[in-house]
Order: C-alpha cells, then structure tokens, then sequence
C-alpha cells in the first residue's frame, strides 16, 4: 500500500500497467518493485528448484526473486529485475518460472519432494539407466529449467556499443562517490560519474539522514546539479559498470530507453561502454544481507534496509504491521522509520541480548526469529526469545538484516581476494586489487555517512596524486557517523528448510550436506550446490554460505575464503555485447565498382571475403545456373568474356631494392623481369607451405605492381611488412597497397584483342603486346595498366581504370564485348574456365601444400635464397608418398562429382584409414561434356589414368574416376599465347 | 574515342543532415601517398617546402598549406591532397580513386565517433590524424575546425555511410530524450 508520498515519486503523474494481466496503477518515479508492493502484490514469482511462490526481498539490482518478462509485441525481455525497471504506463509484467498460474504452479511438487532434491541429486539420480538420459531426463529437466522464455521471434530492437575515455571514473554516487567526484571534478580533470540507478544518490535517496543540515537526497541533488554542470564530467545515470578489465578499462552498461513508452526507432536499449580511465574511484556501496533461519524465504520477507528504503523513496509498504529481525544497530534504523511512518511495530527482535536499543514497540533482545508462516505471504512469525519461550507474532512482512557486506564485486574481477573483517564481520577491498581503482566507502566497509565522504575525497585524492594532478581541499559536511555496531549471526538453528540462495535453492541444509560428502572447499561447495550462481552471483548468499560452511567444517571464514566474483556484476543483454552486428552489421560490405550494374542484371551475389562478386548472369530463358554458367563459358571459350577482377589485391612496390625484394618473397627469380613485362609467382610462409600466388607487373625500373588473390589479399600486405620491417630492413623499398585505386577487369576469349583494341587508344597486335605483356595505355584522357594474363587458358587481358570510372569502363566492356558475341561472367564461369586449366585458388592452397605438392617445384630458384626455401625442401616437404595434385574424371560421363570428396583404391573399403586424397575443386566442363574434379592424391603424379574410388560421405555418392594431368584443356598453352 | 564517366565514390551523395549533424562526401581532390626512399626523409621534407610550402608532418599530425594538405598516415607514409606530386625522393603512389572521404561535422560529431572508433577521439586537436577502425573499417581519421574527417578504402563507402548515419540518428533520438 501507499502509506504516504514518497519523495522520489511524481504524484500527479499516474501510470497504469499489468502484472499476469492484472491491471495496477503507480506513479512516475516508481520501480515496477514499489509499483507492485503498493499494490499489495506479495508473490512476483517462484524459485527456481522447488518453485516456492517468492516475494520481494531487496531493493536493487541484487533482487534475487523478482525477475519478471516484459512483452511488447512480438518481443519478450526475460529476467527483466523489479527492483531497477522503472515504471512505464502500460507495460504489460508477467511473472515466469511456473508451470500452470503464479499461483497454482505444478512444479511446486517439487518442493514436497524436496528431500530428494538436495544438493547434488542430479549427479546421484539421473546415472541409470544410461539411454534415459537423452530420451527422458534431460527433456524433462530441460522443461524445467531456465528463467523466464524468449519469444523466438528476431529482436527487432537497436543497441549501441562505444568508448569512453576519462581521467577518473568514479562507479557510484552514494555520499562517497559524490564527494569523490567532486574532489575530482574540482581538480580539472575529465571525470566520468556513473550510477546504476535512475537517479543519483545512492542510499541517500533510501535514508531519512541530513547531510549538511539538509536531507541528504536534497543535499546529493544539489551537488549533482553542480556536477552536472561542469564540463569536465560526464555524468552517466542507469549505468552500471559490469566489469573491471586490464589497462584501465571497464565495461559498462546504460539503459537508454528501458523507461521510455513510445521509442524512436533509433533510439538504442542499452549501450555497452567500453570506458578506459586513468584512474577510477569504486564506491558502490554496500548490500545488507539476511541471516538464515526456518522459511526466511516467504513472500513478505525483505532485507531491513529494502524496507525502509520503499518506505522513504516510494512511500510503500508492503503491509501495516511489521516485524524487525536484526544483529546490528541498522536494523533498528528501518524500525525507527516505519515506526514514524506510522507502520506498526509488532516485534522488534534483536539477537544480541547486551544491546541498549530502546523504541516505543515490543523490542526482544538476545532473541531469534526461528520461523515464519504464510506460503503465499508472511502471516506469523515465530519469535524464541533468550530464556526459550516462543512467542508467535501475526504480521505481514518482516524485515531481516544481517548485517552489510561491501560491494566488493569489481574489485575481485582481475582475481584478488578480499580480506575478512572481524570487527565488522565482513570482507574488505585490499588495496592493489584492481590497478589504478581506489575504494571508497561502504565499499571498503566504512559504513557511517560522514566516514563515506571523508573516503571519498581521500580516495579521490590518491588517484589524483598518482596521475600527478593538483588539487584543493574539499571540506566535508556534517553527517551521521554512528559506528558500526554488530555481533554476527549467520544461520538460526532449526529442523526445517533455511534459504542462503533464494534464487536457486540452496538452504543451510545443503551447505551441511556438501561439507558432509567431502565438497569442503568453498569452490566445491559453490559447485555442489550451485550456491551464489546465476542470477545471485554471491550477491546475497555468498558471505552467510561461506560462514555456514565454515561452521560446518569447523574453520574460520578467513581460512574458508571466498568464492571469486566475475565480470558481469549484472547481467548484460547479448544484444547489447554484439550491438551493430544484427544482419548486415556483421561485417561491413566491399563493393566494386561494376556491383550495381550486376544487380540490376539480377546476377545473384556472393561474398568473397568482404566482397560481393556475380556467381553468374541469368537470361530469361535459362532454367538453372548452369545454364547461364555454360552459356558464359562459351563466351570466353568462343569470343571474349568480361569479368570484374577488382578484388584481387594489388600491391604497389617501389625502391631500389624492389627486385631483391620480390625474389626474396616469391620463390622464382623476379630480378631479370624487364620493364613491360609481367610474371607468374608463388609465395611461400616461413614453414615451406605456400602462402599466396599472383603476378608481378613491371610497370618501369624499380617499381612493380604485383596482385594477390581476393582472399589473402589483407595477409600478403601484412607478409610483406612484416618482412620488410623486420627481415630485411636494409632494403630501400616500399610497398602501398593499390587495389582501390583501380578499377580493373578481365577480357578473355579469342575475341579479346578485337575488344581492346575498340577501347584503347593505339592498336596492340600479335607483335608489339605478347603473352606476359604489360604497358600503360589511353583511354582518351584516361590512363589504364593492360596487361596480357590470362586465367583461362585464353588470349586474355586485364585493363585496370583509375576507380572512378570503374562503372563506366565495365559498361563499355559489356557493350562492346556483346557486340562481339559474347558477355559477362561470373565466379561460377571463372571457376569452370580455371579448373579445366588446372589453374589452383585458395581451394586448392589451403595452407598445407607445397610447391612440390602442386608440381611447381621446379619454379623454386637453387639460385637464391627465398622465404620458405629451407623448410619447403625438407624430406617431408618433397616425399614421393605426399598428395599431389591431379585431375580427374569420371569413367561414366554421366556421373556427379562433389568437393571434399575422398580418393580409394577401386577395391578399397571406404573407411579413413583407407584415404588416398580428397578433391578440391570440381566443375562441370562444358568443353569436355563431363564434371571434371582437382584433388590431392597420394603420390599422385605416378599414378595417371589409374581408376580410384572418389567418395563423399555426406551425400553418399560413390564414383569411378580416372586420374589424369591437372590442366585439362590446351595443355601446351597455345591459346593463350595466341 | 571512348569518353569515360568519372564516378565518385559516394556518387555525388548530397549532404546528409541528422539533428545538429552534417556528413558530407569530399571528392575532387588529388591523392597521393609520399613513402621517401631509404635515408630521404629530410630531403623529402626540403622538397615539399620548395614545391609546395610544406614539410613531411610528425607522427599523428598533418599539415595545410593553401590548397595542398599533407598528412602522416602510418610509419613512414604520408597521404597528399592537392596538386599533382612528382620528383621527388620518394615513392609516389596515385589513390585519388582509393579512398571515400567525408566529413562529420557537428557538435555532437564525438558522440558519433565514440560509438564507431575505438580511440579518444576527444583529445585530438585541430590537424590530428589517427589511423584506427571504424566499426570494422580501416580509417583514416582527422580532427577538422567542424568535426572529423573520416576515410575508409572506396569499397566501403556504402557500409561507411549506414553506421555513421546510424549513430547520427541514435544521437539526435538522444538528444531528444534528454531534451537537449
């Protein structure tokens, strides 16, 4: 109910949204958590093992109960917490983890049954018999499990990622944070300010304490006023920083538009920030924590602190009558203010018997809470006061403190420990932890408002002093500094079922249990159980767990330790870690400059690295691509062809030692190559294996242009710096990639002369432009590079234009070339027409072959040394016995051939002990009337015209082939040089 | 005679205004990577100061003078714009075709860049040039008196312009949420 108006709440704003499609009403400034405790919703869900009906237990995002779905159209966010979504009018809530209604949930049977659900059942149960697993077990459990549902449906919604860079970060903005960034803020340095909340102030907005004579959310709104502007800090709310990282780095995440109703479509959910900062200030406060006893998990049951914090921020409470249940001097704070809020006291029920806590309501001291009634809400509680009588109170919620443990969570990411306290009987930050971080405030267990601020400006300080920067003094109000008043007490003892972990299940009994099967080490405990896992991440259940479990085994806490604590601090949606690569967002997109005139020709695209390059050009009349492909084989086998080659790489190298440098890189000799005058070359890795093949062009002396493949284009570039800068260094040389620069397209087929000499300005002939010829040429006002290479076996050029007219040039091509009677074509022609030359592609120099495997050792110069030289000529590298490359054909015409096929001797079982080799490539050759295959086949070069089983496994295709040369089609090369 | 049509990279993309953002195409410009040869880095420099009142810059930097603006682009490289560069003691490379170039310009041109590149775009003044990405992109970046030069090899103009563009619009959503 509302008892009053909260302080942080917009009265004459109200909001409507549903819960289960119930219809509830609250206010802006709401959380869905006050919303529903003003509405007097006790039960928001189920856990998650025996699907108890659950409350809410905490106020912020280390709620471990109150994980709910948010449907919005064809979208469902799960696990959507509470207690940090804020109210937004006509968001639709549904409770999840239930099987039937919130109330009525089938699997609560899992709860009667819960004596054989304890720790460690699933690896004792689901053993036997063995084929049960898959068909029955992990179904059922499966069904079971998991938090919340998607809707399967794609997530239409935008996220962001960026950087951020500051001086100071400072991660949270209690009175510590606030004072640190102030300090900071009042140095000039750049200071990022983030809080998880919506507003800033931390537990100052949840406290009744003055800060400088004023009320403290007051007192933290006007210095966030203040920081807010300066320009020298970011203030970032609903950011939480998930994680702490090497070299000043964080991650972190904002909610943008979680509170918005009518979203802008480029309005982005989260952003996750990437934050790099020279130094940073963690006060992220402090988290209270509950004390294990008999059903301390029914709905009604919060933490002390949550209650009193929806009492002063919202207004709310969950009923008109409460019990306190506490070890410490702050538990008797939520006492106090629900008191004079006119909440009634029913109990108030200390554990210590020797504290002077006095107040005008029942107070128990040295007494337990040691039950609670109610399943689906607080109704009694049980109170055993010290001399042992029991005293059953009637109320409807019960607040429980155990004490605070520091939010020491980020401190842990980099695989510090934090230290145990006794005075305070909790863990501490020690220093050193994260590099460059400084722990401030409750988080390193200075817990009174005025010792926060004073740790915030000393915190803040040090960074200041490390990043050498000067400051002022930055006096610090007058606040609250009660001391730290605490006896601990972890677990009451009882016969029943006590919760550590609300969200999973784990209860005091299973702790024992764990301890009890030798799972003593808090690691193995943790795993036993499943303690502190998933969404609790040791949030609430952490230090009572470990405390039990030391008890148990009779230790101390320190020796027991804790369990580490990684990144994410909260959950961080996926979408928002891969924002911007939903669809095309995956990679980024190269075009040439020829791609829309192929779509327009409706040529069906594929990628090729980043690039998108024609398969092939469909005409009305063609059923299938092979028509089109062997229509377009015919062009160049016929007439002429055009093909956009602009993707291969093209590197510019220059120098006085650019020869030297080609020779050492590729394995045949470049220095006698003369101006105008182009050659075929393969470069090899350090290991022997080859890396790349392409040609060199020299354009005049000391200057080449060499290509590389689509593929490897980005790896020669790296190679070749890598060698230039660090094997030969005294090399005069330079290198500077080209292959934007030119548009540049291949014009193949015995009509390829004919065709070039309409574009160009002089006449090339037989004579003046041979085989392996380059020159530049006009174009009118253009200069163009023509070379003669060919990648079909025929009379063929390439023409490379400045980019510009790239579009331009390769409708020319097209025009000129139909004229001709023939065309374009596409990867799947090239393909065809290279195969039946037996000319290789990445498919075939896929990193494990050799020079020798591809019958190319003869190119490797004795003459000089090389890159690869020595490893390519190691006996492993050069045995008869490796795979080379051959041809192969079908003895029946008719049969298919697939890639990735494997070779077999004919009478051979088809087993892989029994491989001789695998295809790489096949093709169907229009020119041969038959699918034509490359492979690898052991010791292949002695075995021509033998027949061998070629098999492919996936599709179950068997076929007889007969091994022959590679190149298919003229073999002595006289189309080419025609 | 054959009459070839010159294409720009974004094809004369008129400017794109998103809230207080601009992104326009820069094109007409000549583009030439200076490498000097072994040992002739200062006699590079005195070149450049004799041809067009300009040195090689230092690292990260570049420089301008009247219609020619040269810029450091990696070790040992510089990138020029301008008139046409020949002779001197360097290897000299064509790519007025190679690169998209555009400017980001805007008070809010930071918010963009932080959300595409992985540097403190922030702490470069005026004539800072870095060599980063651009979501996945290699990119040349540089701090212009309005916003951010950015270029991005030709081929991936199109992708260049629908992140930026992208963020152009998330920023002015933004903007409007926070009521600025």
């Amino acid at each position: 109910m509302r008892v009053k108006e909260g302080r942080l709440i917009n009265s004459s704003a109200p909001l409507k949204f549903t819960f289960d499609d119930k219809e509830f009403s609250g206010y802006e400034g709401d959380t869905l958590a006050s919303a529903l405790i003003a509405n007097d919703v006790k039960v928001i869900g189920r856990s998650f093992k025996y699907h108890r009906p659950r409350g809410l237990m905490t106020d912020g995002s280390q709620e471990p109960n109150g994980l709910v779905e948010i449907r919005d159209g064809n979208q469902t966010t799960p696990n959507v917490r509470l207690t940090t979504q804020e109210l937004v009018s006509d968001l639709k809530v549904y409770s999840q983890n239930y099987w039937g209604t919130l109330k009525w949930d089938f699997l609560e049977l899992n709860d009667l049954i819960s004596p054989f659900l304890s720790a460690g059942f699933y690896y004792k149960t689901f053993m036997w018999p063995k084929k049960f697993w898959e068909g029955l077990y992990e179904p059922s459990i499966r069904r079971a499990a998991g938090l919340g549902r998607l809707s399967m449906a794609n997530n239409s919604d935008y996220y962001e990622k960026a950087y951020a860079f500051c001086d100071v970060l400072v991660i949270g903005s209690g009175p510590a944070g606030i004072m640190a960034a102030l300090t900071a803020a009042n140095a000039g340095v750049q200071v990022i300010f983030c809080e998880e909340d919506s507003i800033f102030g931390g537990r100052l907005n949840s406290e009744n304490y003055d800060v400088d004579g004023k009320p403290g959310h007051i007192w933290a709104k006007e210095k966030i006023d203040q920081l807010s502007q300066m320009e020298n800090v970011r203030c970032m709310s609903r950011t939480t920083v998930t994680g702490a990282y090497d070299g000043g780095t964080y991650g972190a995440v904002e909610r943008i538009s979680h509170h918005v109703k009518v979203k802008d479509d480029a309005l982005p959910v989260e952003i996750f920030w990437r934050i790099v900062a020279k130094g940073a200030v963690y006060a992220a406060g402090s988290m209270e924590r509950s004390i294990a006893f008999q059903n301390n998990d029914r709905p009604g049951v919060f933490t002390a602190s949550a209650m009193r914090g929806y009492l002063n921020r919202y207004g709310v409470s969950l009923g008109e009558k409460a019990v306190i249940f506490g070890n410490n001097n702050d538990a008797f704070r939520t006492a106090k203010d629900l008191h004079s809020s006119g909440i009634e006291i029913a109990a108030y029920v200390d554990s210590r018997s020797d504290t002077t806590i006095q107040g005008d309501f029942p107070i128990f001291k040295g007494a337990m809470v040691t039950n609670v009634r109610g399943r689906m809400g607080v109704k009694e509680v049980e109170v055993t006061e010290a001399n042992g009588s029991i005293v059953k109170v009637e109320t409807g919620m019960l607040g429980v403190s155990g004490g605070w443990n520091p939010t020491v969570h980020l401190t842990c990411h980099m695989n510090g420990k934090p230290e145990w306290n006794d005075q305070l009987a909790a863990f501490i930050p020690v220093p050193g932890m994260i590099p460059g971080l400084e722990v401030a405030g409750a988080a390193t267990g200075v817990f009174s408002t005025k010792g926060c601020m004073k740790s915030g400006v000393f915190r803040a300080k040090e960074i200041l002093k490390n990043l050498g920067v000067s400051y002022k003094t930055t006096s610090v109000p007058e606040a609250e500094s009660d001391p730290t008043v605490i006896v601990p007490l972890w677990s009451v003892p009882c016969k029943g079922r006590s919760w550590i972990d609300f969200q999973n299940d784990v209860t005091v009994k299973d702790i024992k249990q764990s301890a009890e099967e030798n799972f003593k080490s808090v690691e193995h405990m943790k795993r036993y159980t499943t303690q502190g896992m998933a969404p609790d991440q040791g949030k609430n259940s952490n230090v009572v767990a470990l405390a039990v479990l030391a008890d148990v085994t009779g230790r101390a806490i320190p020796e027991t330790g804790t369990t580490t604590f990684r990144p994410p601090y909260t959950p961080v949606s996926i979408a928002a870690m891969g924002a911007f690569a939903q669809g095309a967002g995956f990679a980024p997109q190269r075009f040439t400059t020829s791609h829309q005139l192929s779509v327009d020709l409706e040529a069906p695209m594929i990628e090729a690295g980043l690039w998108y390059r024609p398969s092939y050009f469909p005409k009305k009349e063609e059923s299938s691509w092979r028509e089109s492909c062997d229509r377009e084989v015919g062009y160049v086998r016929d007439s002429v062809g055009i093909v956009d080659v602009s993707t291969l790489g093209k590197i510019d190298i220059q120098g006085q030692d650019a020869s030297a440098f080609l020779d050492f890189v590729y394995i045949n000799n470049f220095s006698k190559l003369a101006p105008g005058k182009v050659r075929y070359g393969l470069m090899l890795r350090e290991d022997g294996h080859v890396m790349d093949d392409g040609t060199a062009a020299c354009i005049k002396e000391n200057h080449y242009v060499i290509t590389t493949t689509t593929a490897s284009a980005g790896e020669v570039m790296t190679h070749l710096e890598f060698v230039q800068q660090c094997l030969v260094p005294h090399f005069d040389v330079t290198l500077m990639s080209v292959t934007e620069q030119w548009a540049q397209f291949a014009v193949a087929g015995p009509k390829s002369r004919e065709l070039i000499n309409q574009i160009i300005d002089e006449e090339i002939n037989s004579d003046n432009f041979t085989y392996m010829a380059y020159k530049e040429v006009s174009i009118g006002e253009v200069k163009a590079r023509l070379f003669r290479i060919s990648f079909s076996g025929e009379h063929a050029y390439e023409i490379a234009v400045p980019s510009r007219f790239g579009e331009s040039m390769f409708k020319h091509l097209k025009s000129s070339a139909e004229n001709l009677g023939g065309g374009l074509y596409g990867m799947e022609a090239l393909n065809v027409l290279r195969i039946e030359k037996g000319f290789i592609t990445h498919a075939e120099i896929d990193g494990r072959i050799t020079a020798f495997d591809l019958g190319m050792q003869k190119m490797m110069s004795s003459k000089k040394d090389f890159i690869g030289k020595t490893a390519a000529l190691r006996p492993g590298l050069i045995d008869q016995d490796r795979d080379q490359l051959v041809g192969l054909i079908p003895v029946t015409a008719e049969d298919k051939l697939f890639a990735g096929s494997y070779f077999f001797d004919i009478d051979a079982s088809a087993v892989r002990v029994a491989q001789q080799g695998y295809s790489t490539s096949v093709a169907y050759s229009p020119e041969l009337n038959t699918m034509i295959a490359l492979g690898f086949l052991r010791n292949g070069k002695t075995r021509m015209g033998e027949k061998i089983k070629v098999v492919d496994h996936l599709r179950n295709t068997e076929t007889i082939c007969k091994v022959c040369d590679p190149v298919f089609l003229d073999k002595e090369g006289v189309r080419a040089r025609a | 005679m054959l009459k070839l049509i010159s294409k720009s990279p974004l094809n004369g993309m008129k400017p794109i205004k998103v809230g207080s953002l601009v992104l326009s195409e820069i094109t007409s410009v000549n583009m030439f990577t200076i490498q000097p040869f072994k040992n002739k880095t200062k006699t590079v420099s005195k070149e450049l100061k004799k041809l067009f009142h300009l040195e090689l810059p230092g690292d990260g930097k570049s420089l301008v003078a009247k219609d020619n603006t040269i810029m450091w682009i990696g070790m040992g490289q510089y990138l020029f714009l301008g008139n046409k560069v020949e002779s001197i003691s360097a290897a000299i490379t064509d790519q007025s075709d190679a690169w998209t170039v555009v400017e980001l310009a805007g008070i809010d041109s930071s918010d963009v860049m932080d959300r595409l590149c992985p540097v403190d775009v922030r702490s470069m003044e005026v004539g800072d040039v870095i060599r980063s990405l651009l979501g996945h992109m290699a990119t040349i970046v540089r701090k212009t008196d309005l916003g951010y030069e950015l270029m991005v090899f030709r081929s991936f103009s199109k992708t260049l312009v629908h992140e930026v563009v992208g963020c152009m619009k998330s920023i002015a959503a933004q903007n409007k949420l926070r009521g600025l």
